[in-house]
């Protein structure tokens, strides 16, 4: 009697022997043997100058400038927050035209790119297999101070012009950003050719029905040039939107407070 | 005796399982820093204590932002809105219309004697003339007794400009961004001025400061790299009366992240080999569409 309760006290031991070595090999082992689970794309948000993903990363060096790789998703192709980090959302291969983002930084098998959703500055990570890839060789600054904007190729301005910019209220956000697309929109028949870029107005939610976009655009007049005058949106002469309409997709723009 | 032997073994084990699991479990996990990533936008010490605000910071390395900027009542400062956000090894800054010391300048009573000497300012040599030692009047800020000459002016021509047609504000900034990331940062400054004078910065990186002065002194783009590896940049700090009142501007604090699992270390985008080289981004097609753009 004596003997067998000797030996059933070590059984609760044996046990909690047994679920820390368990505990210890998933620990250990458990992680380096599960695939990375498959994406259900149609629980993701889809980023576009429409949407808002708050849990987008935010773009961490908002004034650089990048080596000119943009990149197209062929198809709808899910956001992550880091490389192998979680999905957030996912963007789709169409904008106004074809989606084109500039990357801002890369790692092994994997690109971090400008988003056209809410709030400024939204970055996310894409799995670089089966991206499009390609260069532009060309740069937009936008300065909010001096009321002008410059256009670089290779490094080789090609030209700067006065623009209107944000007014006081609403001001035309820094930080860098990208051509989103290129419209015309006969709804505006004053200045009907648009290009839409990745920000929006911080201080205006929604304008005339639309989600704030920022965009460069012409205006009839030529008062308007040099002066911070805009709800944020840059208004340029017909000269410059000229150039810029040449100007591809997923090329970076550059806004800052000088 | 044996027998007797087993079972206290195992239970013997199962304890020092027990404890240098709970050991294990309970060390911090990853790299974290003493500190978190955090920014803010207004602070203050000395006369007038305001305590940071709005302040986030990310102690998981998750995205917080806050646009809560709440000033207490006061004569001193005046700033329209503030947006700060802290991540993961990331934090920024921004802050629009900031403006210290607004209508100050304007309440000075000028002496007789001064406004006299100001009036008859001689055509040549007035720039040789010494400033009086008179008290400045109480500007109704937080500051010390200060005289005349504490005044950031060079000879008395400055000085009788300064009182005469006073600058709207001691200092003026419409609009500034700061941002850090894994142990960089830089300030995007619109226009700075102080005493109405517009300050040249140089670049987004470079620190900046005015001379010492028993008034006021600003100095824009300070960093600091903390003894726990953290990194902190502040956009513009403002010493009032030689210390008496410290004000800091848009200060982003980036701390090494909180790693849960490994992931590969980003790099910097360089150029695609040759033989990858990625073809010309090609030139837009416009779409005929309609969107409501900002105008």
């Amino acid at each position: 009697m004596r003997r067998s309760e000797r030996g059933s006290s070590s059984i609760p031991a044996l046990a909690v022997l047994v679920i820390l070595g368990v505990v210890a090999y998933i620990g250990i082992f458990g992680d380096k043997s599960e695939e990375p689970p498959p994406v259900d794309l149609t629980l993701l948000s889809a980023s576009s100058t429409q949407s808002t993903i708050a849990t987008a990363p935010l773009d961490t060096e908002p004034y650089a400038t990048t080596s000119g790789a943009v990149v197209h998703p062929p198809v709808e192709t899910a956001l992550y927050t880091a490389p192998d980090g979680e999905p957030f959302g996912k963007i789709a291969p169409q904008q106004f035209g074809p989606t084109w983002l500039p990357v801002v930084d890369q790692t092994d098998g994997w690109v971090r790119v400008l988003l056209p959703s809410k709030p400024n500055r939204s970055t996310g990570w894409l799995r670089e297999d089966g991206l499009q890839r390609a260069a532009s060789s060309y740069l937009i600054r936008v300065h909010t101070a001096s009321r002008t904007i410059e256009l670089f190729e290779k490094g080789r301005r090609l030209g700067v012009w006065k623009a209107g910019v944000g007014a006081r209220k609403t001001p035309t956000p820094a930080g860098r950003t990208f051509l989103l697309g290129s419209i015309v929109d006969h709804k505006r028949s004053a200045s009907p050719i648009v290009l839409p870029l990745g920000a929006h107005s911080p201080t205006l939610d929604t304008f005339g029905g639309g989600p704030g976009t920022v965009a460069i655009h012409g205006w009839p007049r030529a008062d308007v040039f040099g002066a911070a005058i805009s709800a944020g949106c840059v208004r340029v002469p017909k000269t410059a939107l000229a150039k810029l309409q040449r100007v591809p997709l997923g090329t970076l723009v550059l806004i800052d407070n000088k | 005796m044996r027998r007797q032997l087993v079972p206290t073994v195992v239970t013997g084990a199962a304890v020092l399982g027990v404890v240098a699991f709970s050991l294990v479990a309970g060390a911090p996990v990853g790299n974290a820093a003493a500190r978190p990533s955090s920014a803010y936008a207004v602070s203050g010490e000395g006369q007038l204590p305001i305590n940071k605000t709005p302040y986030v910071e990310s102690a998981d390395g998750k995205r917080v932002s806050s646009s809560a900027l709440e000033l207490p009542s006061n004569p001193l400062l005046d700033v329209r809105a503030g947006t700060v956000t802290a991540g993961n090894n990331s934090a920024s800054v921004e802050l629009i219309d900031l403006s210290i010391g607004a209508g100050a300048l304007g309440q000075i009573p000028i002496p007789p004697d001064l406004k006299k000497q100001c009036d008859t300012l001689p055509p040549t040599g007035a720039g040789d003339l010494p400033i009086p030692d008179l008290a400045l009047p109480d500007l109704g800020l937080p500051l010390p007794p200060l005289s005349l000459k504490d005044l950031p002016v060079k000879n008395l021509p400055d000085l009788c400009k300064l009182l005469l047609t006073p600058p709207t504000s001691l200092v003026a900034l419409d609009a500034v961004n700061v941002w850090c990331s894994a142990g960089k940062g830089g300030v995007d400054i619109g226009s700075l001025t102080l005493l109405g004078q517009k300050l040249s910065i140089p670049t987004t990186s470079q620190s900046f400061s005015t001379p010492a002065n028993p008034l006021i002194s600003l100095a824009v783009n300070q960093q600091t790299k903390n003894a726990d590896g953290s990194f902190t940049i502040t956009a513009l700090t403002v010493n009032l009366g030689n210390g008496a009142q410290i004000l800091k501007f848009a200060s982003a604090t980036c701390a090494k992240p909180v790693v849960h699992k490994p992931t590969p270390k980003p790099t910097t985008p360089k150029p695609t080999p040759p033989v990858h080289q990625p073809p010309a981004a090609p030139q837009p097609t416009p779409v005929k569409t309609h969107l409501p753009v900002t105008g």
